[in-house]
């Protein structure tokens, strides 16, 4: 669910501390699954970090946005700008697994998202992975359903015949 | 592989990850505060410690220090007795320096500008170019105004024998029309934190080949190039060697293998007094020796391409000499016992001071070849 509602938080056209920590509890994993999904683990995390940073220092105007998810997104974006100069290249999808221990086949899925395109792997993660709809990922990533639609079509193509082409 | 089904597991790991760097507490963001922490050290020497409010570390590493002090920050004016001390006092109290980290491994070339002089590529043609993941692409390539390029491989390779490695891009362009095509190998070597251009070599025009592959070994460059033919359809690999002298490649073919029967390699390069390439059967980097070790009852077809300042080449083997060829000679030797056998001019003919040079090939029948120059 996006934040989109501020009707039962906004009654009194102030935002307070209270209505951050809420966008946080509900909204904080949604914005890193969308940011990890794009720049990888370690960029998706530390940026959602920064997002969240920018929230708190400017919950009053954040707060009262249509969909402040969307907009923290592309705060997060520029905030990823400065790892990717930092790192000298650009994100390294997914990165480093550390906690986890997946199947050969799920380590082979994450190796060829990782050739797609930022808004493919994206929209097709979000979608297929995490389970969101496509007007949520639209909404969240700024575009319309109908692009969400084909970059999840593109996407998966492409991942299955790179996929057939491995197994050959 | 079920791709729906892996994607479902994908969605656990990418969250399990990301929350365990969340909990860990940004991993990049540690490493910049740890250097934030390391220019705080070093800043404290000239600034009074109470005047430092923020430090901050730019993105190239360098370092800078800003400060946001209600008062103007003082400085520590101890005065030098000469210039000497002052700067010894100074910077022997500050942290060791980092490493320097920009190393050419870290550019990224296929996300990279480009501006190399790709003037006779399209029309209008290119100069300048960015890439993204590989590839730039105007227009429709083989119509007018149409140019793409694509970056195939990038190596890696102290190819200058500096110390410091070099990159070499192997760069594929078409331009617009059928034929308007060319490989390129760009070589980029570090100038502070930018990697700079250093050397190109071309191949690959209309009947051309093109490049096959690129490689580094041992301080050098090695790139195969399609040979006899067009890219569709060469007869033969030839390989290249090329060290960076004064920003320009040098070096040339080493040996050219012939797809034919695959088994012939053919040193053409001039050789240098009685130097003896040995190509080992599976490897295309030669090591230079003056002989080869074979085993009793090698069989080798031998024939001598070029020789010159010199009558003759003897083959020396553990019981003397074996065999003498002069230009043109072809022979089929079988080695009489096990052991070191080299091949030694005979003259020089002619009188000349030059060293004496000769070029030859040897076809084992087992196939695995070898050649020597």
């Amino acid at each position: 669910m996006l934040v989109n509602d501020r009707s039962a938080v906004n009654d009194t056209d102030t935002v307070g501390t209270a209505d951050y920590e809420d966008f946080v509890a509900s909204n904080a994993g949604r914005l890193r699954q969308l940011l990890v999904a794009r720049y990888g683990i370690d960029v998706g995390a530390e940026s959602t970090a920064d997002a969240l940073a920018y929230a708190a220092e400017h919950w009053d105007r954040v707060g009262r946005l249509d969909s402040p998810l969307a907009y923290l997104y592309r705060v997060a974006q520029s905030s990823s700008r400065r790892y990717f100069r930092w790192q000298r290249n650009r994100a390294d999808f997914p990165g480093e697994l550390r906690v986890t221990q997946p199947s050969a086949d799920a380590i082979e899925l994450l190796d060829l998202l990782g050739t797609l395109t930022e808004m493919q792997r994206t929209s097709v993660v979000m979608i297929h992975a995490h389970g969101w709809t496509y007007a949520e990922t639209a909404d969240a990533l700024g575009i319309s359903v109908a692009a969400v639609t084909n970059h999840v079509h593109r996407g998966l193509a492409r991942l299955r015949a790179l996929a057939a082409e491995e197994q050959r | 592989m079920n791709i729906d089904e892996t994607l479902a597991e994908l969605g656990h790991i990418l969250d399990e990850e990301s929350a365990e760097r969340a909990e860990a507490g940004m991993p990049m963001r540690r490493a910049r505060r740890a250097w934030t922490v390391a220019l705080a050290t070093a800043a404290a020497i000239a600034v009074t410690a109470s005047s430092v409010a923020l430090l901050q570390h730019d993105d190239n590493h360098h370092g800078t220090v800003t400060t946001t002090a209600s008062t103007p920050p003082t400085r520590v004016t101890t005065p030098p007795t000469s210039v000497a001390p002052k700067r010894a006092a100074t910077t022997s109290t500050l942290p060791a320096a980092p490493p320097n980290t920009h190393a050419i491994r870290d550019i990224d070339f296929k996300n990279f500008t480009y501006d190399v002089g790709l003037a006779h590529v399209g029309n209008p043609p290119l100069r300048t170019i960015t890439v993204h993941d590989g590839t730039y692409s105007r227009g429709t390539p083989g119509n007018l105004g149409g140019a793409s390029v694509t970056i195939r491989s990038v190596v890696f390779g102290d190819f200058d024998g500096d110390g410091n490695d070099e990159a070499a891009v192997q760069m594929q362009t078409y331009g617009d029309s059928m034929l308007a095509f060319a490989d390129y190998v760009f070589v980029f070597k570090m100038h502070g934190s930018k990697a700079a251009f250093a050397a190109a070599q071309t191949w690959g025009a209309r009947a051309d080949g093109g490049i096959s592959a690129i490689s580094a070994h041992d301080g050098a460059l090695y790139v195969d190039t399609n040979s006899d033919g067009p890219a569709c359809c060469p007869e033969a690999t030839e390989y290249r060697r090329y060290v960076l002298q004064n920003d320009a490649l040098v070096g040339g073919i080493i040996g050219k293998h012939w797809n034919v029967d695959g088994k012939i390699i053919w040193a053409e390069s001039p050789p240098t007094e009685a130097e003896v390439l040995w190509i080992e059967a599976d490897s295309r980097f030669p090591t230079p020796v003056s002989y080869f070790d074979a085993t009793a009852g090698s069989r080798y077809w031998i024939h001598f391409v070029r020789l010159t300042n010199v009558a003759g080449v003897q083959l020396v083997g553990p019981g003397g000499t074996l065999a003498e060829f002069a230009a043109g000679a072809a022979q089929e030797v079988t080695l009489p016992a096990t052991g070191r056998y080299e091949f030694r001019a005979v003259g020089p003919a002619y009188g000349k001071a030059q060293p004496p040079t000769f070029s030859l090939w040897i076809n084992t029948p087992d196939s695995s070849s070898f050649s020597v120059k």
